[in-house]
């Protein structure tokens, strides 16, 4: 069964809602498992032949791939399954939200009275995020129905919970919780007094952080005040203490030299390249000298098979992700060093999801060097998540 | 009308992909797989109440079978069947609702403008 959120913003739903939701996780399952490996298979044994034969060559990258497999019927079946399920997701918890949106509102305005949120109403929202129903998820980020609104903050937790098919935990933390755990063992040296957390939406990657090091201070920004209130909320109902903030990546008010840690999930690949430069630069300027930057991300295509590369892509020419194949074609290494970090001090990880694996394989995975493959950051069977780092 | 009254939009902006041939065959698609998603949770639905009747030793199974409603229980199925209608058939109604008002043509611009943003920088 589709899990429960964990804090008091959950919202009831009825029995029907319930069976609705479970089934778009089971089907996204179906999608994600049994579909697409049809696909893999077909291209492996059909089409990369067929194509090898005709053009003289294998398909060489992630374009040529979906230039081979676009007039194939799995492909067609795979994409329009995949496209419905992920309407499905929010169309599955549409009338939820809908129904607790006036409680939500009493206690977005309870928490607001209290606690650290800044909202800065010189934030200008940028159109890749204004313009853009990122994850087709209707009203993205931004949107706004009234004063004081945390709807679309609502509307995200409830929908990825289905999204995510249970594989993030009940907090919908996986992701914050694995790698801050990862930084703690990995970085023995590193003093982790302040951490911040760009692009942080409901905070659910956040979090974490203030769980694994309890004694630091720990900042999250989003530039979408909806899902900033409703992460504010969120954290002390949870009883975790995170000041959230309205503030650009690419513009961070913070002084310099002020975090040992800046940390982002699933950020980057939402910007456009020329954001991530700048957001990047502003990484390193807020952080001390000897500070780690860390982000997860979905593995570059450089780092995966042409089908593969293919496979993730897929998200940026049909899932309103239009920067994410830009991200992804990029050398991270490079970025970094262009943002002023050393290229000496850059890393990849992959680390196992601690929610998936458990605490034993984490643990041996903390002595070896993981390796991008075609599991790294899918959802399916063996959860790992990927992520960049360099240090100041 | 309250804020929380305002209906949340059903349907994602930008254009929709379409994968097959003819556009109809994804539309076709996406109410097949929301006709599937209601027929499990009804599913769903009836298996539970037939296992709690059958427990509770209320309701032999024969007597469902002879079973008619009365007007009022007509009407709230009626109004069931009327929302129903509103989801499987959601896709056809998506064009109305996204791209006749002047909000979606002011969306198009400014996507385009990202969009070469994007490939500017690139």
């Amino acid at each position: 069964m589709t899990q429960e959120l964990i804090h008091d913003l959950k919202l009831d739903r009825t029995l029907d809602e319930s069976a609705r939701q479970d089934f778009v996780a089971a089907l996204r399952g179906f999608v994600l498992h049994d579909i697409a490996g049809d696909m893999r298979a077909t291209y492996e044994r059909r089409v990369k032949p067929e194509i090898t034969r005709a053009w003289g060559h294998e398909p060489r990258d992630s374009a040529e791939v979906h230039r081979a497999m676009r007039e194939t019927l799995c492909f067609k079946f795979y994409s329009a399954m995949r496209v419905n399920a992920q309407e499905m997701v929010w169309d599955s918890v549409r009338d939820q939200v809908q129904r607790g949106r006036a409680r939500i509102s009493e206690q977005v305005q309870h928490a607001l009275r209290q606690g650290s949120l800044v909202l800065d109403p010189s934030v200008e929202v940028p159109r890749s995020v204004s313009s853009l129903d990122v994850h087709l998820m209707p009203g993205n980020y931004d949107r706004e129905f009234g004063p004081d609104d945390a709807t679309q903050g609502a509307f995200y937790d409830h929908g990825t919970v289905v999204f995510y098919m249970g594989l993030m935990g009940r907090d919908q933390g996986d992701i914050g919780r694995t790698i801050s755990r990862w930084v703690r063992a990995r970085y023995p040296d590193l003093p982790v007094r302040r951490v911040l957390d760009v692009g942080c939406t409901i905070g659910h990657n956040t979090l974490p952080w203030a769980q694994t090091f309890p004694d630091a201070e720990v900042h999250g920004i989003d530039v979408a005040p909806p899902v900033l209130r409703y992460a504010h909320a969120r954290a002390q109902s949870m009883g975790v203490a995170v000041s959230f903030r309205q503030m650009d990546a690419t513009q961070l008010k913070y002084p310099d030299d002020s975090f040992d840690v800046v940390w982002s999930s699933m950020f980057f690949h939402e910007l456009p390249l020329k954001s991530i430069r700048q957001a990047l630069k502003e990484c390193r300027r807020v952080l001390r000298p000897g500070g780690l930057m860390i982000h997860m991300e979905l593995p570059p295509n450089r780092a995966l098979s042409p089908y593969d590369g293919f496979y993730l892509d897929w998200d940026s020419w049909y899932n309103c992700e239009p920067f994410y194949k830009t991200f992804r074609d990029q050398d991270e290494r490079q970025l970094c060093v262009e943002a002023g970090f050393d290229p000496e001090r850059f890393e990849q990880h992959v680390v196992p999801s601690l929610n998936w694996f458990g605490e034993e394989v984490f643990q041996r995975a903390l002595d070896s060097v993981g390796k991008i493959d075609k599991d790294t950051g899918r959802f399916d069977q063996g959860l790992s998540w990927y992520a960049f780092s360099a240090r100041k | 009308m309250t804020e929380s009254d305002t209906p949340l939009p059903r349907h994602a902006r930008g254009r929709r992909p379409h994968f097959f041939d003819d556009p109809a065959v994804d539309q076709m698609m996406s109410i097949v797989l929301e006709v599937i998603q209601e027929l499990s949770v009804l599913y769903d639905r009836v298996d539970a109440m037939q296992r709690l009747l059958d427990q509770k030793g209320v309701l032999p199974s024969s007597e469902l079978e002879n079973y008619r409603p009365d007007a009022a229980v007509e009407s709230q199925r009626q109004r069931r069947r009327e929302e129903y209608l509103q989801r499987v058939f959601r896709v056809v109604r998506r064009e109305s609702a996204v791209f006749s008002t002047a909000e979606a043509e002011e969306h198009v611009r400014g996507l385009e403008a990202s969009l070469s943003d994007a490939s500017n920088t690139a």
